[in-house]
């Protein structure tokens, strides 16, 4: 099956400006590098996984919808 | 700097000289010395072992040598064929079977040190490697069928027309060395093409 583009956004940078938090303080909470955080935050991820999702929710105190969501076409 | 197995970047330059160097002897010993060899320029291939129908006589002399001690020797089936006088057309005929195994024997060292580069990046799971792989296959496989069919195939070009063209059957004895080293590389080849794409997959995973 052909890779196809993903229109998934994930919105790491409003939560974190939410809550106050630095991408350095995140890392440190869910045991992900920054730079993998950073990937992230920029889009430019491909994947995620259920355990970083977890942690990140966790650690965010929100749910996946409001860490991700998609484009519309 | 020695990485997690012990491979370091000497070892990236040492491998990379290695298969330099193997392709070099190969160039000169099996390429640029037969055709030297052709073109008359050095000493000119003239000979050939070929397979006989008939068993070569063993000399007197070596028979009474073994009657008392309860052996016989025999003849086998292999003979020396000797040109006088070999013009070019024959020489190329007398040099074919090694100009074509040493060509395929280059392509794959080229493949190799191709593929020792990528080692510097540190990536050795690209598509090239896996393509480049499957050319190594190919070659072992035209090698494998190549290396018997020629000599039997020129041989019989350089006798034909002679009374020697009754006495060299044409002969054809396959191996199953380069057939297993064509279906193993085949293998390596396919693991590489999985690795890449696994690779790929999991390429801006978090």
């Amino acid at each position: 099956m052909p890779p196809q583009e993903h229109r998934v956004r994930v919105h790491l940078d409003r939560l974190l400006a939410e809550r106050g938090m630095t991408l350095s303080e995140l890392a440190a909470r869910v045991g992900v590098t920054v730079v993998n955080l950073s990937v992230l935050k920029n889009d430019r991820a491909k994947a995620i996984r259920f355990s970083t999702l977890t942690a990140l929710c966790r650690a965010l105190d929100c749910q996946p919808g409001d860490l991700l969501s998609v484009d519309p076409d | 700097m020695t990485g997690k197995y012990g491979w370091s970047r000497r070892s990236d330059r040492l491998l990379e000289a290695a298969l330099g160097l193997a392709a070099a002897l190969a160039a000169v010993f099996g390429i640029l010395l037969p055709l030297l060899g052709v073109l008359g320029i050095t000493d000119p291939m003239d000979t050939r072992e070929v397979g006989t129908a008939a068993a070569t006589r063993v000399p007197d002399g070596v028979i009474r040598a073994t009657a008392g001690h309860g052996m016989t020797l025999t003849g086998g089936h292999r003979a020396d064929l000797a040109l006088t006088h070999p013009d070019t057309g024959q020489r190329l005929l007398l040099a074919l079977p090694e100009l074509v195994g040493s060509l395929l024997l280059l392509l794959v060292l080229y493949l190799l040190l191709r593929m020792a580069r990528t080692l510097r990046d540190g990536d050795v799971f690209v598509p090239d490697n896996a393509r480049r792989l499957g050319v190594i296959a190919g070659a072992a496989l035209a090698q494998a069928v190549l290396a018997p069919v020629l000599p039997a195939l020129t041989t019989q070009l350089l006798v034909r027309g002679t009374p020697l063209s009754d006495a060299i059957p044409f002969q054809v004895t396959f191996t199953g060395a380069y057939l297993l080293l064509a279906l193993l590389v085949l293998a390596l080849a396919e693991v590489f093409r999985r690795g890449t794409r696994l690779r790929a997959d999991t390429e801006g995973l978090v």
